[in-house]
């Protein structure tokens, strides 16, 4: 009798099939940092009123986070407070001290920070509180959902690497300006899914056939 | 009288990874210079690029090269892109960017003689179609592509893009530079090959 036990109903019928099920590959190190920093000098696209509007909507929930972190330095409510105390235990707990002090109920707007690493905290607390808004898994569909979640996973390879003891300044440096990048893709793609929602597009790219 | 051989099941038809549709207002974004739109693009296409790119070349930082520089090619002539008219009679834009990152993965491999290597064919008029069944291996990807790494790199391009992109001998032979015989033969010899890898490594599991 033969023996079929080797022949599974999951097996591929040819080598299309086979090579078709085989998962796809991404670099190991994301690629779109050097390719950014290659791209020609880019002109942004301010056509549409609906990206102005966007655009507004963006610029405010960048100004409301702001006065918050201003009025509660403290709250640990963003994956990005945490990762700063972790690596920065002073500058984490710095920006309330001199507000407090100043006992003024209407608060003194504050100058800008000049240290590089201080900028890339700032931004990445503002896209964080930017993200927060202009995320809506509403409108979330299979692709999208896809490239918004290797987004995510991307900032948690980020993240954990911030967590590491010992970081060097230039490499805190370079992890803050991945963060903030990754972050403003981040807005960027969650912005523009939205628009495309509203227009009644959508980011899913059908497969279609190759005959 | 003998009984009719039986005919070999229809093949699978090659399902590209890259076979996305791309919204037009994407591609006009991008047109305008959108730096975020590139993004989106790069996004939907690094994994495809990528995959090809290891596929044919075999080494992942060559890939990651060959991933950046297609997709610089691509935002530096998107401009050029008239594919698709709307009407669905024009090339898809995932087609132009295939082709694209074929020919800068074909490229390099041609540049890195010590890789570019492909199995030696004395006859190159005897092409043997490969119907039979799969070994059962083939459905283990971590063992498909281990055998398939071990194929010298242009015996597996021919075959991935034949069999994983779809690819005519034809189109396959102008893509490499070589004639449909070359092909036809690396694709016959590779798949032998490919098989002889899957089935020893199944008895040695056995």
């Amino acid at each position: 009798m033969p023996d079929t036990t080797h022949v599974s109903t999951g097996a591929p019928r040819d080598w299309a099939e086979a090579f078709g099920a085989l998962p796809q590959e991404r670099p190991d190190r994301d690629a779109w940092q050097d390719i950014a920093r290659r791209l020609p000098g880019q002109r942004r696209s301010v056509r549409w009123p609906a990206l102005l509007a966007v655009a507004a909507t963006l610029a405010l929930a960048i100004v409301v986070p702001m006065r918050l972190l201003e009025r509660a330095p403290d709250a640990p409510a963003t994956r990005v407070a945490t990762t700063v105390r972790s690596t920065h235990p002073t500058t984490a707990a710095t920006p309330n001290a001199g507000s407090a002090q100043a006992g003024t109920t209407t608060p003194a707007s504050k100058p800008a920070p000049t240290d590089p690493l201080e900028q890339l905290y700032a931004q990445s607390a503002q896209l964080e509180g930017v993200l927060a808004m202009a995320r809506d898994d509403r409108v979330a569909t299979g692709a999208a959902t896809e490239v918004a979640a290797d987004l995510d996973a991307q900032l948690a390879r980020i993240d954990a690497q911030l967590r590491q003891p010992d970081l060097s300044r230039d490499r805190q440096l370079a992890l803050w300006r991945a963060r903030v990048d990754t972050l403003g893709t981040l807005v960027g793609f969650e912005g523009t899914r939205r628009w495309l929602a509203v227009h009644g597009q959508h980011y899913d790219g059908a497969l279609v056939r190759v005959d | 009288m003998t009984a009719p051989a039986p005919t070999p099941a229809a093949p699978t038809p090659a399902r590209s990874s890259f076979a996305i549709d791309v919204p037009e207002a994407l591609l006009a974004r991008a047109r305008g210079g959108d730096r975020a739109a590139f993004e989106q693009l790069y996004r939907w296409f690094e994994r495809p690029v990528f995959t090809l790119a290891l596929r044919i070349g075999g080494d992942r930082e060559e890939a990651r090269d060959v991933l950046q520089d297609t997709m610089l090619k691509i935002f530096g002539r998107i401009g050029e892109f008239r594919g698709d008219n709307g009407r669905g009679d024009g090339s898809p834009f995932w087609g132009w960017v295939r082709q694209i990152a074929v020919n800068e993965a074909l490229m390099r491999l041609r540049r890195d003689r010590r890789t570019a290597q492909e199995i030696g064919v004395e006859d190159m008029t005897v092409f043997v179609e490969d119907h039979a069944p799969l070994p059962p291996a083939a459905a283990d990807a971590a063992i498909l592509q281990r055998a398939l790494a071990a194929l010298p790199a242009t015996t597996r391009s021919v075959l991935w893009l034949y069999h994983a992109e779809g690819y005519t001998h034809d189109e396959i032979a102008t893509l490499m530079q070589r004639t449909a015989s070359f092909s036809k033969s690396q694709l016959a010899r590779g798949t032998k090959k490919l098989r002889t890898m899957l089935e020893v490594t199944e008895h040695e599991h056995a």
